[in-house]
């Protein structure tokens, strides 16, 4: 039997061509009605006064980072999402330069390193983690100390490069980017990776100074009252800047999750894990897969 | 462990950030090896 023809009849014709029309005019609506970039600076905030910035080369553009002190060297890692960058430990490390040689960067993607215009992997960030570290020479290798998502990432440095690292302290590490509760669905998975869509949500909703503020008060702090003017200017700008859409967004449809209990058991290098005790009284299994190991948080 | 702090607690609660740090960063720090 001779295979059917597939045709078009007239009296369907116009519905597409009036379907498609629709289609191009939304595309063309969101493409003109993105929110351009800020043309502000980062705020100084990002960073104490006596800390110097200074900028690394990496095979996806520079890596920006604050550097101050002098002893054994302890490399902040900050943790990803709205306008992440090293600004989330800027309270903590400056407490540690009378005894440490303290350096904290903005990963490439965030803050005011390097933001390509490309769909970021963990595999590119661990790369470019690897060849910022390396890019210094150490009397011996650094302590990590890095949150979330970031923390996950130092365990993957970890096992592809031990050599770049003495020891990990980690709070709350995870594979995914996903906190508890905060886990993204299929659905917002699927829509972050919409690419003229998400861009449309990102520049025009996610990454306004209203919403990093809700986002701060509602998703990253337990307290909502100890989040700062301070605290939302300086995340709401680098939110802002150029191109500051594409590692968020990556991280968003969960193209930086990797697998971090395969990497667990690769591990050579000590960690220390941080959990804080309104979680969960130890490490939840479905973000931080540690069968065995939470004996020993237990441990005196 | 941290006392109190979500996921930003380095930016939430940094003085207990800060002591959790310091504790892992003492030098007689003993380490735990898991098997």
């Amino acid at each position: 039997m001779a295979p059917k023809k597939l045709q078009l009849r007239p009296k369907h014709a116009w519905r597409v061509g009036i379907g498609a029309g629709i289609l191009g005019a939304i595309l063309v609506a969101l493409k003109y009605a993105l929110r351009p970039p800020t043309k502000r600076r980062v705020p100084d905030a990002i960073s104490p006064p006596i800390f110097t910035t200074k900028v690394r080369h990496t095979s996806l553009g520079q890596v920006v980072y604050h550097e101050s002190g002098s002893g054994p060297a302890l490399v902040f890692v900050h943790n990803i999402g709205f306008g992440a960058s090293s600004y989330e430990w800027s309270k903590v490390y400056p407490e540690f330069v009378a005894r440490h040689r303290v350096i904290a960067l903005d990963l490439i993607g965030f803050g005011e390193s390097a933001r390509p215009a490309m769909r970021l992997t963990a595999a590119d960030c661990v790369r470019t983690l690897a060849e910022f570290l390396r890019s210094f020479e150490w009397e011996q290798p650094p302590v990590l100390v890095a949150s979330g998502w970031s923390a996950g990432l130092c365990v993957y440095l970890a096992t592809q490069h031990p050599e770049l690292v003495s020891r990990l302290i980690l709070h709350m590490p995870n594979g995914t980017g996903d906190v508890g509760s905060h886990s993204l669905s299929v659905f917002s998975r699927w829509l972050y990776r919409t690419p003229l869509l998400a861009r449309f949500l990102y520049r025009n909703q996610l990454s306004t100074k209203s919403s990093v503020a809700h986002w701060l008060r509602k998703a990253a702090f337990l307290e909502r009252a100890a989040v700062t003017e301070e605290m939302i200017d300086v995340i709401a700008t680098c939110a802002q800047q150029p191109s500051a859409e594409h590692a968020t967004l990556a991280w968003l449809g969960g193209g930086l999750s990797f697998d971090l209990e395969a990497r667990l058991h690769l591990l050579s290098r000590p960690m220390a894990l941080l959990w804080g005790e309104e979680r969960a009284a130890e490490p939840d299994d479905a973000l931080f897969p540690c069968k065995g190991w939470c004996q020993l948080l237990r441990s005196p | 462990m941290i006392a109190d702090g979500g996921i930003m607690a380095a930016l939430e609660t940094p003085k207990a950030v800060v002591a959790a740090l310091d504790e892992q960063l003492r030098p007689d720090l003993r380490i735990l090896k898991a098997s």
